[in-house]
């Protein structure tokens, strides 16, 4: 079906009356348009440089990680089998010191009541008085050789110092990680807990207990070789 | 006889130089590591007793360094130590150590391997 001529103009004028209504309208908001297509450009160009910031600090970030699995590697390598063994030294510490008090406090137990003798032996002969006097020697000097126990734990306390220290210092290592990032470490503080004079000589494997045992193979060895 | 004895710990040498008197040797020169030990070995110590863990100066280069010396390559070296690895052990019969007692030690322990190796230095001698 076609439409009359009429109607065609009528809807022509029509359309083009809409065409020029929105043109004058757009005329009236062309300055907004425009400063908001400035902004949208601006815009753009500040996502770029954060996209090139987030993207650097991608890299530092995964840098950082890797130096932490590396620094966590080592300690995990090393340390652990160390901190075990400092562990056990420190258990050793605390059961040879008892040890050696209980022994001492027996000895101290079975002097005095020697000296108890010795006074009741008043009217006894010059020679069991003799006798409980060195009896007393005996047991008094053998007070002083539990107190080996003091030079052997000294040196057990050493080793686990040193442990600590070398912890400290794989530690002090991992938080180097974190100095480009201004944590504000205090160095100074930082250096303050690491003791200066650690410690040089001391047997790492020094222990009191299989004496005898242990005793037994240098007297081997010596036969053997000496 | 004198005896010179060497080791860092205060304690340790109170009770070796204790031992030794009640065995019957008074005479004893003391010195803290193998350093002032060699200030101290003269022509008169007879008898050493040595640690081996010490500052300055080990027990077992102060051992080396003694038997490098003319008055003493043939004194008797007893080595008083904490130290029982077997390779240790070898290393002190290899410095020229007469024989060797482990930390902690019993009063008859020391005073047997001070005898051993007294015997054993006048066999040799004779």
């Amino acid at each position: 079906m076609t439409r009359p001529a009429t109607e065609l103009l009528y809807d022509s004028e029509a359309s083009l009356r809409l065409v020029d209504s929105a043109l004058r309208e757009l005329h009236v908001h062309g300055s907004a348009i425009e400063t908001a297509t400035s902004a949208l450009t601006n815009q753009m160009g500040n996502l770029s440089a954060l996209s090139r910031t987030l993207f650097a600090a991608y890299a530092e970030t995964a840098a950082l990680l890797h130096r932490i699995r590396e620094s966590r590697g080592v300690l995990e390598r090393t340390s652990v089998v160390r901190l075990q063994q400092m562990n056990d030294k420190l258990r050793e510490v605390s059961s040879a010191t008892e040890v050696a008090a209980t022994d001492i406090l027996n000895g101290l137990d079975r002097a005095v009541g020697m000296v108890g003798e010795l006074e009741a032996a008043e009217s006894a002969g010059a020679e069991r008085r003799a006798e409980i006097r060195s009896q007393l020697q005996d047991e008094l000097y053998g007070v002083m050789v539990h107190l080996q126990f003091q030079d052997i734990t000294a040196q057990q306390l050493t080793y686990a110092s040193s442990v600590i220290h070398e912890m400290e210092q794989r530690l002090s290592e991992l938080v180097e990680c974190f100095a480009p990032f201004a944590l504000e470490l205090d160095p100074a503080a930082a250096h303050a807990a690491v003791p200066t004079s650690a410690p040089t000589t001391f047997d790492p494997a020094a222990t009191t207990s299989n004496a005898a045992e242990r005793q037994a193979v240098a007297d081997e060895i010596f036969r053997k070789t000496a | 006889m004198k005896f010179l004895v060497v080791d860092d710990s205060v304690t340790m040498r109170r009770i070796i130089v204790n031992s030794l008197q009640r065995i019957g040797y008074d005479s004893v020169v003391e010195a803290a590591d193998g350093q002032e030990a060699l200030g101290k070995f003269d022509g008169s110590v007879e008898f050493i007793i040595t640690d081996w863990n010490m500052p300055n100066m080990s027990g077992i280069d102060f051992a080396r360094a003694v038997r490098k010396l003319p008055a003493g390559a043939k004194i008797p070296i007893l080595m008083v130590t904490t130290r029982s690895v077997r390779e240790d052990i070898v290393t002190a019969v290899e410095a020229g150590v007469n024989n060797y007692v482990l930390k902690p030690f019993t009063p008859q322990v020391l005073k047997e391997k001070i005898d051993q190796v007294l015997s054993a230095v006048s066999a040799a001698a004779a």
